[in-house]
């Protein structure tokens, strides 16, 4: 394709030349000229329409992966990734584990100080996770009303308990300010390490298991799933 | 002379001629498998009204169209440009929504290809 300046030199040459056809050349360019510029217009319009929506689309894809209470991944999703781990794991021998978390005593919280404040214990507990220095291979989700998973990669289970235990003491030592004081929560936590014939639910049943001991002997501690 | 309609689908916007106070509105989105085809009816029926009516507002209220449909708005509007400069009274309402900062921008893309009035309004009001 000429370009304009090519086209408009073309003009100046038939005006140069006295052609009689100048006019009806100088016409043509003009057309020509608008024609280019509508051209440019379509295509940058188009890319602006393609642009709203593929931002449309990520902001769908992270609505479908996240709980909106605390703004980490859903149960859902967080399965899915698990899976994924899982398969890794299973494909090249490697060494994983899972952490679930409970909070302790929930339910008395929201009966004594109601739902919006434990809407706001159920954030802090996330944010504590973020705050224990995971590393950027670690994943989480909230999988439960008050429960929540850790998947730990390249992890071992005496790996995956001090990270349990970093976790529990740092959540017992931050405060949530529920009725203008201070209140500290805890969160009984069971550990289990991938093993051989795995699928996602046995996994996370023997982290579940492991945390339901913690539970029953005391809370606010980490348990070791005994079969590892 | 008919008033046009065409009810909307997923992919391509309502069509719809109120001649009370003579606007052609079209609202939805737009990206018909043939935006040629889906036009072709609207742009034949505007260029028979332009002759017969002595004004004409089009209120655009379209989110999304696709570069086929981009062209065939902007072959509407040329239409609309030559009816103004036949002494028809013609004008553009162009909606754009609030909640996207890029919208508005392209409304004014858009006003830039004409020169009677057009007007730029949030899609809420």
């Amino acid at each position: 394709m000429k370009s304009l300046k090519d086209m408009r030199s073309l003009v100046e040459r038939a005006v140069s030349e006295n052609n009689p056809l100048a006019p009806d050349i100088e016409k043509i360019i003009n057309c020509y000229a608008k024609l280019l510029r509508r051209f440019d217009k379509i295509v940058s319009l188009s890319d602006s329409y393609q642009s709203q929506l593929r931002e449309l689309n990520m902001r769908l894809e992270l609505m479908a992966h996240t709980d909106p209470l605390t703004g980490i991944n859903n149960r859902g999703y967080f399965m899915e990734l698990l899976c994924a781990e899982l398969n890794r794991s299973k494909r090249h021998e490697r060494v994983f584990s899972v952490l679930m978390l409970d909070l302790d005593r929930f339910k008395s919280l929201n009966d004594n100080y109601g739902h919006a404040a434990g809407d706001e214990a159920l954030r802090t507990l996330p944010r504590v996770i973020q705050a224990s220095e995971l590393r950027t291979s670690d994943f989480s989700g909230r999988i439960g009303g008050e429960e929540f998973a850790i998947a730990l990669p390249e992890t071992g289970i005496h790996g995956a308990y001090e990270v349990a235990e970093r976790i529990r003491a740092n959540l017992e030592k931050t405060a949530v300010i529920l009725d203008g004081k201070e209140y500290f929560m805890t969160a009984s936590i069971g550990v289990s390490e991938y093993r051989a014939g795995d699928t996602e639910d046995t996994l996370l049943q023997r982290a579940d298991q492991a945390m339901y001991r913690a539970k029953e002997t005391g809370r606010n501690r980490v348990c070791l799933s005994d079969s590892g | 002379m008919e008033p046009i309609y065409i009810k909307a689908t997923i992919s391509s916007p309502e069509i719809n001629f109120e001649p009370d106070n003579n606007v052609l509105r079209i609202t939805g989105e737009s990206y018909p498998e043939n935006s040629f085809d889906f036009y072709a009816p609207v742009i034949s029926w505007l260029k028979t009204s332009l002759q017969e009516l002595p004004e004409l507002t089009l209120d655009i209220a379209v989110t999304y169209m696709n570069s086929s449909s981009t062209k065939c708005t902007f072959d509407i509007m040329d239409i609309l440009e030559d009816a103004h400069w036949r002494g028809v009274k013609t004008s553009i309402i162009w909606r754009y929504d609030r909640e996207n900062e890029r919208s508005y921008e392209m409304a004014e893309d858009f006003r830039e290809e004409v020169l009677f009035p057009f007007e730029i309004e949030a899609l809420d009001t």
